[in-house]
């Protein structure tokens, strides 16, 4: 066996784990609570071998950083020690290989990091033109490991753009009206599913990973946003505010089929699916903390 | 800073941590200060007891929150719908669907404007009314040159017993990367007028940022003498001669507000219920405003809630201000949107349920607005040329909207309120007439917005 096939079968045995150990966890539909702190946290993220969830958190008035969960044991960590600025948005290559985040960088602005954890950690960075306070949110790699997506606040506005995992080779793949947000890259790499507010107010969109055939998935009168593609390809997880407050809505990727995954008057947000695509991570807020919870697909 | 002690507060676990103070330069002293006493009657005769300004500084988006454009062209009205007020003709933004619900206990004046387009000096405007006349922060001026603050006017016209006059509720001097906020404070009228400065973090402990109390000194060793003495020997012992006499001031202000039982229970969030708690929200800003709707129920004369200490949000230091330059649309969905709707709207219930909206004036607001017209990276910039402030309570006629923007949110259409017409109104409504402006030689020639009572 090929040392890349024995990597993939010690990740996969080693989600199987995790996921059992959830799974045991878990009271059929009842939301599992996976933090207690009750800081503000951002755009959680499982790690590619699947036993770990990384995301943003308020951890002091004025810095964002990036944590670590680890599911066997519940026990975390700071993922960048040695970053004192503002950390949001982390993204993991399928591979493992690649860890990205955003940083701030002064002035403002937040540029792209990208390390090579197979090459001693290398990083290479990705400044987005358009000046001083342009930035580059909300990240998704490409299934093959080689292409970041990303929203790219530039000189074309608020657009959908990816480079390589080397920081290079800048494409454009958005340029439409309005802004263009929260790029999700469909498990077989051919599509990507957004936000936009061409139309109006933000709703959910679908195009080929060249930014050609754009179709709307969604038509809600208040905003659709962070939609993610479920691991299958078959479904998508997003959040709106078309019941009042934030909650998470699953539907299928033709945009049919749509049912609704929360019920609470407080927020539910940042759905990210867990790698089997059977639970729904996100961050909600109960009795006004933030945490992390992993809920059912409806 | 010098360490001069600590006390307990406990946590809404019910758990005892401690709170430092500490001291240093920018010591709030805005309580017993002179020239006043023979006003101490005026707060019956007034309106407002208490004023409770909420202090957005950055800029916030008018067109994001309470002013949208929904018809505006796609490079203006930004990517968030709208939604029905019960105030007819009144529309918000998607982000304020609490707000919006509430809209017939307060009043929106949709036309303010204010003189300047930097963070400091159209802050220094906002909160003093006037521009200083050697041009301010921005244009090489020197501190200490704005008229004194709205909330250092009514600490001064109405000074209280136990609690200062004038707190402002922040991590810090309020200001930009560049430095703070001149006309935060006394300005013509010395340091002395400055507010008193509270920080309350997200857990609920509350402390004092310019004091630092000797280590092991609670509230209730505070009012043992002897102990404060040694402790003092041992700070005295550390410092050289100017250092002391201008701790020994300090600490002397500090001591007297510490000790008083007023203060002391005023700054203890435990004493509220979880459930209130929780409606604030676990984050500073949430807890602050609740700090802020006690320090009123103390009675206090003026409370600011700060959002943030610095207005940028992406600076290492920074504390995510309003100054959305950057991802104005991103910032807006994932945080200020949510938490401010969640935050004043339960302030307004609180103060509403307790029955002190009735005597107390509540003000949101901040410097300026933000570009109407999307910036080239798809976010907005600063426009001091058509704002929002949002009013509330004693003497105020809920349910109104005040003026009209241009289809574009660009400029009003009606007549503009200024600054100076926002801190005349202020002060009609806590009681300082014309008369006694006139005599304390403050906010004259200008007028009370007189649409809104």
């Amino acid at each position: 066996m090929s040392s890349c096939k024995s990597r993939y079968l010690l990740l996969l045995v080693s989600a199987l784990v995790t996921w059992g150990g959830l799974a045991n966890a878990l009271v059929a539909g009842k939301p599992l609570r996976l933090t207690f702190d009750g800081k503000r946290k951002l755009s959680p993220a499982y790690m590619s071998a699947g036993d770990a969830i990384a995301y943003s958190v308020h951890e002091v008035p004025n810095q964002v950083i990036i944590k670590r969960l680890k599911l066997p044991d519940r026990s975390q960590d700071v993922l960048f020690p040695n970053d004192t600025a503002h950390q949001f948005d982390v993204a993991f290559s399928r591979d493992g290989r690649y860890w990205s985040y955003c940083r701030s960088a002064g002035v403002r602005q937040l540029i792209l990091v990208v390390i090579d954890t197979r090459d001693n950690n290398r990083e290479t960075t990705f400044l987005p033109s358009g000046g001083q306070r342009s930035t580059v949110r909300s990240l998704a790699f490409t299934p093959d490991n080689t292409r970041i997506v990303f929203t790219l606040s530039g000189e074309r506005g608020l657009q959908i753009a990816s480079v390589n995992v080397g920081c290079q080779d800048l494409k454009h793949i958005t340029s439409s009206e309005g802004t263009n947000y929260w790029p999700s890259v469909s498990p077989d790499g051919k599509q990507i599913v957004f936000s936009s507010s061409r139309n109006g107010a933000y709703d959910i969109y679908v195009m080929t990973a060249n930014g050609d055939s754009v179709r709307r998935l969604t038509k809600s009168p208040t905003r659709d946003m962070r939609p993610v593609w479920s691991p299958d390809g078959t479904q998508i997880a997003f959040t709106s505010a078309r019941d009042g407050n934030y909650e998470i809505y699953v539907m299928s990727a033709d945009g049919t089929n749509l049912r609704r995954a929360t019920h609470h008057s407080e927020s539910d947000d940042f759905p990210t699916w867990q790698p089997d695509g059977r639970k729904i991570l996100t961050v909600a807020q109960r009795n006004g903390r933030y945490d992390l919870y992993v809920i059912d697909v409806p | 800073m010098i360490d001069i002690g600590s006390f307990p507060t406990r946590d809404c676990g019910g758990m005892t941590r401690r709170s430092f103070l500490k001291i240093g330069a920018t010591l709030p002293v805005a309580c017993g200060l002179p020239g006043g006493a023979e006003w101490l009657g005026a707060a019956e005769q007034s309106t407002a007891k208490s004023v409770l300004l909420v202090w957005l500084g950055g800029g916030p988006s008018h067109l994001d929150l309470f002013d949208p454009k929904p018809k505006a062209p796609s490079q203006f009205r930004g990517p968030f719908a709208t939604l029905q007020t019960h105030v007819p003709g009144a529309h918000f933004s998607e982000l304020l669907p609490r707000l919006a619900q509430r809209s017939k206990q307060f009043s929106l004046v949709r036309t303010n404007i204010n003189h300047e387009g930097g963070h400091r000096p159209a802050s220094s405007i906002a909160l003093t009314g006037r521009q200083a006349p050697d041009g301010g922060e921005d244009r090489g001026g020197k501190p200490g040159q704005y008229p004194p603050n709205f909330g250092s006017i009514l600490a001064r016209h109405r000074p209280s017993s136990d609690l200062p006059g004038f707190i402002s509720l922040a991590r810090g001097p309020i200001g930009d990367g560049v430095g703070p906020v001149w006309g935060h404070g006394g300005g013509t009228w010395g340091k002395g007028y400055d507010s008193f400065m509270l920080d309350c973090s997200r857990t609920g402990q509350v402390s004092i940022p310019a004091l630092k109390l000797l280590e092991g000194l609670s509230p209730l060793r505070l009012s043992d003498r002897r102990a404060m003495l040694r402790q003092m020997d041992r700070a005295r012992r550390s410092l050289d001669r100017s250092e002391f006499q201008e701790w020994d001031e300090v600490y002397r202000r500090a001591y007297s507000l510490l000790t008083a039982t007023g203060a002391s229970q005023a700054f203890d969030l435990s004493r509220e219920s979880e459930q209130t708690r929780n409606a604030y929200g676990h984050t500073s800003f949430g807890q602050s405003a609740l700090l802020g709707r006690r320090l009123v129920e103390a009675g206090v004369p003026y409370v600011q809630v700060n959002w943030s200490q610095y207005v940028e949000v992406f600076f290492p230091f920074s504390d995510y201000g309003w100054d959305t330059h950057s991802d104005n649309f991103g910032l807006m969905a994932d945080w200020h949107g949510p938490l401010l709707d969640r935050v004043f709207a339960t302030l307004l219930d609180d103060l509403g349920d307790r029955g002190l909206l009735e005597t107390t004036l509540v003000l949101l607001m901040g410097e300026f607005g933000r570009t109407p017209r999307i910036n080239n990276i798809g976010s907005r910039d600063h426009w001091p040329h058509c704002f929002f402030t949002v009013w509330a309570g004693a003497g105020i006629q809920p349910g109104r909207v005040i003026g009209q923007s241009d289809p574009r949110g660009e400029h009003p259409l009606t007549d503009p309120v200024t600054p100076d017409m926002v801190g005349t109104t202020i002060l009609e409504l806590a009681g300082m007439h014309t008369a006694r402006r006139a005599e304390m030689d403050v906010l004259q020639g200008s007028r009370v917005i007189h649409e809104l009572l």
